[in-house]
C-alpha cells in the first residue's frame, strides 16, 4: 500500500495517521470497519424502525461517501459485508480491502471455488460467517470447522474462524486448528440493554439466551480476555461498542488496551467516522504501554 | 431537559418568532393556497377519518407525532440513533414530512417548543402553504407568578398556534408524580392556572401526562382542559425494564379502567412505546382501550402504511364495541 510509512520500533505501520497492523501480507489499520451498514444490517434491539431508517439514509452516494471519509481518516479495511459497495467505490479511485466471509457449510468444492473467486476479487482475508459457525458447532462441534479451515489453508490464503462464543475460539486452540486469525466479539458490560440479560443467565452462544433480543454479543468479556492473553494468532475483535451502546473512547479502549485485540472493528455511518478515528489514533500510544497481550499482529 | 436549557431554547425561539409574527402581521394565521408548491407534489389513496377535537377543531384521529422531527427519538442506549434521525429528517425532509402527512388526512401535529420549532412550522405554513395544524406545549417554566408560561402562550397564540396544552414534564410535575417517578406535593393550583393562561389567549387548552395522577389531579380538582394528552402502551415489549429512556406508560391497566369515565376528548401519545411495539399493536391497544385520537411520530416512508393500518384497526369490532364511548 502506497500511502502506509513504516514506524521503526514500533509495532504499528502508519496509513494516513492510523496505526495499522498485518494479516498476512495485507496492513491494515487497527480500526476495521464493519461492513454491516454497508448492506443496511444495523443492530438496534426492539426498536423496528431504526433498520429501515438506516437503509433509507444509506443511498448509494451516501455509502460512496462513508467509505471515502473512512479512508481519508485512516480506515483502510472493511469487515464481512458490503463487498459490492467497497468494488464500487475502489473502481471510482478506492483503495480500500475487504476480509471476505465464508459460510462453513459449503461443500469442500462450493468452497474452494468461493475463495478463488474472492482471491480474484481482491480481498486480503476470509473468515467464517460467525452465525453460521456457531451454529454448525452447537450442532456438530468443531469437525466441521477444521475441514473448512484446512481446505482452505491449502489455499494459501489468510484464514480466519469468526465466532461470537469463546467456546469455538477455546476448541480451536485445543484442537491446533490451522487458523490465522479470529474475529471474535468483544465488548464491556453494564450499559442499559444488556441488563435485561445479567451474566449469569447467558448462554456463549449468546443468541441461544431467552428473552434475547438483540442486545449482546459477547457473554462474558473477562473470561475473553483471559482466554486471548496467551493466544498469539491476530485478533479482531468486532461489536466492541455493543452496536451503539458503549460510547466510543470507553469501547475502543477496552478493545485495544484491555482486552488486547489486535484490531477493532465498528459499525459506522459517515458521522461517526472521523470521531472514532481519531479515538484510535489517540489511545493506541497509550495501549502500547498498558496492553498485557503483546499486538499478535 | 433542564429548567435551565429550556429557559435558554424557548427564549431564543421565542425572539425570533415573535419578530416574525410582527412582520408578517395577520397573514401569518394560514397558510396561503398560492404557496402550495410543495403539498402539491404528495396525494394519498387513503385518508384517516376526522373527528373534531373541541367543537370547530377538526382533525384526523391520526396525529403527527413531534419528536421525530425534533429528533428527540428515546431509542434507549443507542446514541447514534439520535444524530441519524437528526441526518435524515432535514428541514426539507421535515416539510416533506408533513405535506406527505397532510395529504393522508393527518393534519395535526403535536410538538414541544424544541429549539427552532416554531421558526420551521411558520415556515412551512407561510412559505409553502401548509395547513397543518399546530398542538404546541411551551416548555416555559410554571412559577407562582406564571410570568414565563403567559408570555410562551401569547406568542404561540401570536403565530398561529391552533391548541396550548401543558407538557407532560410539566403536568407530572405538578400532578405530584414526575416522569421518573418522584413525588411531590400536587399542584393543583398551577396546574389550573397554566390551562388559563392557555384559554385566555383564546386557544383551546389541554393537559399532557405520563403519569395517572396527572389526570386524576385535573379531574378530582375540575381543571378545565378541553382535552388529554396521555401516554398508553403496553408492558410487553424486551426493553420495557431497563430504566433507561424506555417506558411512558407506567400503569396502562389503570389508565384505562380511569379514563373509561372521563368525558374529555382523550389524545394518547407513546402507543408504540417509541418504536418497540409495531404501528398496528399500537393502535389496537390505544383505541379498544378508549383513546379518541392516537398520536404516531413517523419518519415520511412510514406514513402511507400506517394510515392505512389505523383505518383498518378503526374498523376492527374490538375497537368499534369498545368499553369507553368514543367522546368525539
Amino acid at each position: 500500500m502506497a500511502d502506509t510509512k513504516l514506524k521503526p520500533e514500533s509495532p504499528h505501520t502508519d496509513f494516513n495517521g492510523m496505526p495499522c497492523g498485518k494479516l498476512g501480507d495485507a496492513i491494515v489499520s487497527r480500526l476495521v470497519f464493519d461492513g454491516n451498514p454497508l448492506v443496511g444490517n444495523v443492530h438496534s434491539r426492539d426498536l423496528k424502525y431504526v433498520r429501515r431508517l438506516a437503509q433509507t439514509y444509506l443511498t448509494p452516494e451516501c455509502v460512496r461517501e462513508t467509505l471515502r471519509l473512512a479512508e481519508a481518516n485512516g480506515i483502510n479495511t472493511v469487515l464481512g459485508w458490503g463487498e459490492e459497495s467497497v468494488q464500487k467505490y475502489n473502481a471510482s479511485g478506492g483503495k480500500m480491502q475487504f476480509i471476505a466471509r465464508l459460510s462453513p457449510k459449503m461443500d469442500a468444492g462450493r468452497l474452494a471455488e468461493a475463495v478463488k473467486q474472492n482471491i480474484d476479487n481482491g480481498v486480503i482475508a476470509h473468515f467464517t460467517d460467525p452465525c453460521e459457525t456457531d451454529a454448525l458447532v452447537r450442532e456438530k462441534g468443531i469437525e466441521p470447522i477444521v475441514k473448512v479451515i484446512e481446505a482452505t489453508t491449502a489455499l494459501d490464503f489468510p484464514v480466519g474462524v469468526g465466532t461470537w462464543a469463546l467456546p469455538v475460539v477455546a476448541a480451536c486452540e485445543r484442537e491446533d486448528v490451522p487458523v490465522d486469525f479470529y474475529v471474535k466479539s468483544f465488548h464491556a458490560d453494564g450499559y442499559p440493554t444488556s441488563r435485561p440479560t445479567p451474566p449469569e443467565v447467558r448462554d456463549e452462544f449468546i443468541q441461544q439466551t431467552p428473552g434475547y433480543f438483540d442486545n449482546i454479543w459477547c457473554a462474558h468479556p473477562e473470561q475473553v480476555i483471559e482466554a486471548f492473553g496467551p493466544i498469539t494468532k491476530p485478533w479482531i475483535a468486532t461489536k466492541v461498542l455493543a452496536t451503539g451502546a458503549i460510547d466510543a473512547r470507553g469501547g475502543l479502549t477496552y478493545a485495544l488496551e484491555k482486552g488486547g485485540a489486535d484490531f477493532a472493528s465498528v459499525a459506522m455511518f459517515d458521522f461517526l467516522i472521523a470521531g472514532n478515528a481519531q479515538t484510535v489514533k489517540r489511545i493506541v500510544p497509550r495501549a502500547d504501554r498498558k496492553r498485557t497481550r503483546p499486538w499478535r499482529a | 431537559m433542564t429548567d435551565r436549557v429550556t429557559r435558554r431554547h424557548f427564549v431564543k425561539t421565542a425572539s425570533t418568532s415573535a419578530t416574525l409574527a410582527a412582520a408578517g402581521a395577520g397573514r401569518l394565521a394560514r397558510g396561503d393556497d398560492s404557496k402550495s408548491d410543495l403539498l402539491g407534489k404528495f396525494t394519498a389513496s387513503q385518508q384517516v377519518p376526522q373527528a373534531e377535537l373541541v367543537s370547530g377543531f377538526s382533525m384526523g384521529r391520526m396525529l403527527l407525532g413531534g419528536n421525530l422531527l425534533t429528533h428527540y427519538t428515546h431509542s434507549r442506549d443507542l446514541r447514534y440513533v439520535y444524530t441519524l434521525a437528526a441526518r435524515y429528517n432535514t428541514k426539507e425532509k421535515i416539510f416533506e414530512t408533513m405535506a406527505l402527512a397532510e395529504a393522508h388526512g393527518v393534519n395535526a401535529v403535536v410538538i414541544h417548543t424544541a429549539a427552532g420549532v416554531v421558526d420551521w412550522l411558520q415556515e412551512y405554513r407561510n412559505k409553502h402553504g401548509g395547513k397543518m395544524k399546530w398542538i404546541i406545549c411551551p416548555t416555559a417554566n410554571i412559577t407562582d407568578d406564571m410570568k414565563a408560561y403567559t408570555d410562551a402562550c401569547k406568542m404561540l397564540r401570536d403565530i398561529g398556534t391552533d391548541s396550548i396544552y401543558l407538557w407532560g414534564v410539566r403536568g407530572d410535575q405538578l400532578g405530584g408524580v414526575d416522569l421518573r417517578g418522584n413525588r411531590s406535593t400536587p399542584r393543583p393550583d398551577l396546574m389550573a392556572k397554566a390551562v388559563e393562561a392557555a384559554k385566555d389567549v383564546g386557544l383551546p387548552a389541554g393537559v399532557g401526562a405520563h403519569r395517572l395522577e396527572t389526570i386524576r389531579c385535573c379531574e378530582e380538582n375540575d381543571i378545565p382542559a378541553d382535552y388529554y394528552v396521555k401516554t398508553l402502551h403496553a408492558a410487553n415489549y424486551p426493553s420495557v425494564d431497563i430504566g433507561h429512556d424506555n417506558r411512558w406508560s407506567f400503569t396502562p391497566k389503570e389508565t384505562i379502567e380511569f379514563m373509561n369515565g372521563v368525558k374529555k376528548p382523550w389524545i394518547a401519545f407513546k402507543v408504540m412505546a417509541a418504536g418497540a411495539i409495531t404501528p398496528r399493536q399500537g393502535f389496537i391497544h390505544a383505541f379498544q382501550n378508549g383513546a379518541d385520537f392516537s398520536l404516531a411520530g413517523m419518519f415520511d416512508y412510514e406514513i402511507a402504511e400506517n394510515v392505512a393500518t389505523m383505518i383498518e384497526v378503526l374498523s376492527l369490532a374490538s375497537v368499534t364495541n369498545r368499553s369507553r364511548p368514543w367522546i368525539v
